[in-house]
């Protein structure tokens, strides 16, 4: 019979065949494994990276293929798009002369951007980036050396870029990244972030439901109406998980969660709670948000394997528009981009060679709430979602450097419809 | 506010400090040095997705998670495992060498416990924890704790009285 001291000596003794120092290799396996980890659970997303900020390009630059010595050889290992870093995963080009480059998607659940670059680009010649699907999703005229990284859709597919009016000394370049697992600043809870900065607006406070908790309440200082909220919220195995969320005890949303992860991205979907005169008096609000069984039930019940989370904003700056207040500096398309103007239902906008990309948005003003308000481009509507009147502003295309089009607001039979188009200008540096 | 920057800062720190230590207990856990490495890195890589709600005090979480990784690794191959219910009896030895004869006993009686028995053992005579923070530790009550232990020092050939509680009380 042996006894306990004898236990913990040989369990000592059995511990001290591990020895040395801390293997160098353990944590950069460890990451692996999370990033394998991470790319499995977001594995059934396929979300289109919408809204994209200041895309900034970092890091190292590496030459890939054959060199010719040109700003299009040495594109960046890293480029950083709304914070979201991304690392190199495909080139193509290089070749002096070349008018098109393409590349060959593949399936991936990964996030993608891709970048063009060119070199010797003589002026009044384009190169234009097409996505996926053959639309223009970016476009460099002469002079230019690249276009800021722009969001690619995660479905396979083929990138290509064609250019017109080259020289022999013309080198174009097309890289795409994938989106690493470093997320920017902000709430995270290792997956999903609610970034520091949303276009023109701040976050200030927020987080997510802890495993195993039914609610998490945070305080935050109003008034709300200066106040943006982004809410969401995805169930574990039971479907019938209702996700709420109150403000000072009162639900104002309420609807149940969906069987995907929260999007990495998470400050992104907003929620802008009416301003009832009692809630404008506190100066500190109370913001809970919970799970339960019912929709808009106030009893809390805990569920199993649900994430939920919130992200509070405080609003940036915005402007009234046919009685709408319209956001002043909004993310799309990989940039930020600051309101130029709003001149009325009509407007004819000449983007020249030599100019910016102008983003196009309408805001419907007033009039039938239900009545659907699109944009007709030099007379022929279809191509553009539309709003109703009610819904108040939203973002329809991008007119490229080269493009005149005559912009008109109409209803959904083509008639002269109220409100306003609004025409937004890429903010410098972003 | 508590940055995604902050958290991997902190979460690095964690692994260069303390992984070797945990990398004992996953030894001691598996008897294997390869399996103890896979299984530590499982458990990290887990833990960093709690990491915002554990950061403050993580070991006793990643320890958790450790072991109940360990337990669940229903699946897999284990070099050298043998578990028996009933370990052979052995004769008495009073002679210089049984000691080191016994200590071999103990080691090959260690290696042949069954998972939740050799977890609990590790867990309270290695990592010195109680009965309480074992069961914490496992996710089961303490009843189970000092059931299992009870077993296991049986096939230890150890007396059950001997174990008390040092941190929860009497057991």
């Amino acid at each position: 019979m042996t006894d306990l001291d004898d236990l913990r000596a040989q369990l000592q003794r059995d511990a001290a065949s591990v020895t040395g120092a801390p293997d160098p290799a353990r944590l950069g396996q460890v990451q692996r494994r999370i990033r394998a980890i991470r790319r499995r659970r977001h594995g059934a997303m396929a979300v289109a990276v919408a809204a994209v900020v200041a895309a900034v390009a970092v890091g190292v630059p590496v030459l890939v293929g054959r060199g010719t010595g040109d700003v299009a050889d040495r594109v960046p290992e890293h480029v950083t798009v709304l914070g979201f870093d991304y690392t190199i995963a495909q080139a193509a080009g290089g070749v002096r002369g070349g008018a098109g480059v393409t590349v060959e998607l593949p399936p991936g659940d990964l996030q993608r951007v891709a970048l063009v670059s060119a070199a010797h680009l003589p002026d009044g010649s384009q190169v234009t980036l097409f996505d996926q699907y053959d639309r223009v999703v970016g476009r460099l005229v002469g002079g230019g050396a690249e276009l800021p990284p722009v969001p690619i859709d995660a479905v396979p597919g083929t990138l290509r870029v064609a250019a017109n009016d080259v020289t022999d000394d013309t080198v174009l370049r097309l890289t795409v990244y994938e989106r690493t697992d470093v997320l920017p600043e902000g709430i995270t809870n290792g997956t999903a972030v609610y970034r520091q900065q949303v276009g023109g607006a701040t976050l200030v406070e927020g987080g997510f439901l802890p495993d195993g908790a039914s609610s998490v309440s945070f305080q935050v200082e109003g008034p709300l109406e200066s106040l943006a909220f982004s809410f969401d919220c995805a169930r574990g195995a039971d479907t019938g998980v209702v996700g709420s969320m109150a403000i000072d005890g009162d639900t104002v949303v309420s609807g149940r969660c969906g069987p995907r992860s929260i999007a990495e991205d998470a400050g992104t979907s907003w929620t802008r709670p009416g301003n009832d005169a009692d809630r404008l008096d506190a100066r500190i609000h109370t913001v809970t948000i919970f799970t339960s069984d019912r929709v808009f039930s106030e009893e809390s019940v805990p569920f199993d394997g649900v994430e939920m989370g919130v992200g509070i904003y405080r609003a940036g700056p915005a402007v009234l528009v046919s009685g709408a207040h319209v956001d002043q500096i909004i993310e799309a398309n990989g940039r930020l981009w600051k309101l130029e103007e709003a001149p009325g239902r009509r407007v004819r906008l000449a983007v020249t060679e030599t100019d910016e990309p102008r983003l196009i948005g309408i805001v419907a003003g007033g009039g039938d709430p239900l009545a659907s308000v699109g944009l007709a481009r030099n007379g022929r509507t279809g191509g553009t979602p539309g709003i109703q009147s009610a819904t108040g502003w939203s973002l329809t295309r991008i007119v490229w450097p080269g493009q005149s089009p005559t912009l008109t607001l109409v209803d959904e039979r083509g008639r002269p419809a109220d409100g306003s188009v609004l025409v937004y200008r890429p903010l410098a540096d972003g | 506010m508590t940055t995604e920057i902050d958290h991997r800062v902190d979460f690095e720190s964690f692994v260069a400090a303390r992984s070797q230590a945990l990398l004992r207990t996953a030894y001691l856990l598996t008897r294997d040095h390869a399996l103890a490495e896979d299984l530590l890195q499982t458990a990290l890589s887990k833990a960093w997705f709690s990491w915002h709600r554990i950061e403050t005090h993580p070991e006793p979480y990643v320890r958790r998670i450790l072991v109940t990784t360990y337990a669940s690794w229903r699946g897999r191959r284990w070099n050298g495992e043998r578990p028996t219910e009933v370990l052979p009896e052995t004769a008495d030895r009073a002679d210089g060498a049984a000691a080191v004869v016994d200590r071999h006993d103990l080691a090959g009686a260690l290696a042949r416990l069954p998972r939740r028995q050799r977890a609990v053992v590790v867990l309270r005579f290695f990592e010195d924890l109680s009965v309480a923070e074992t069961a914490d530790a496992l996710g089961c009550s303490t009843g189970t704790v000092k059931s299992q232990l009870h077993k296991a020092l049986a096939h230890l050939r150890i007396d059950p009285a001997l174990v008390v509680d040092t941190k929860g009380g009497p057991r």
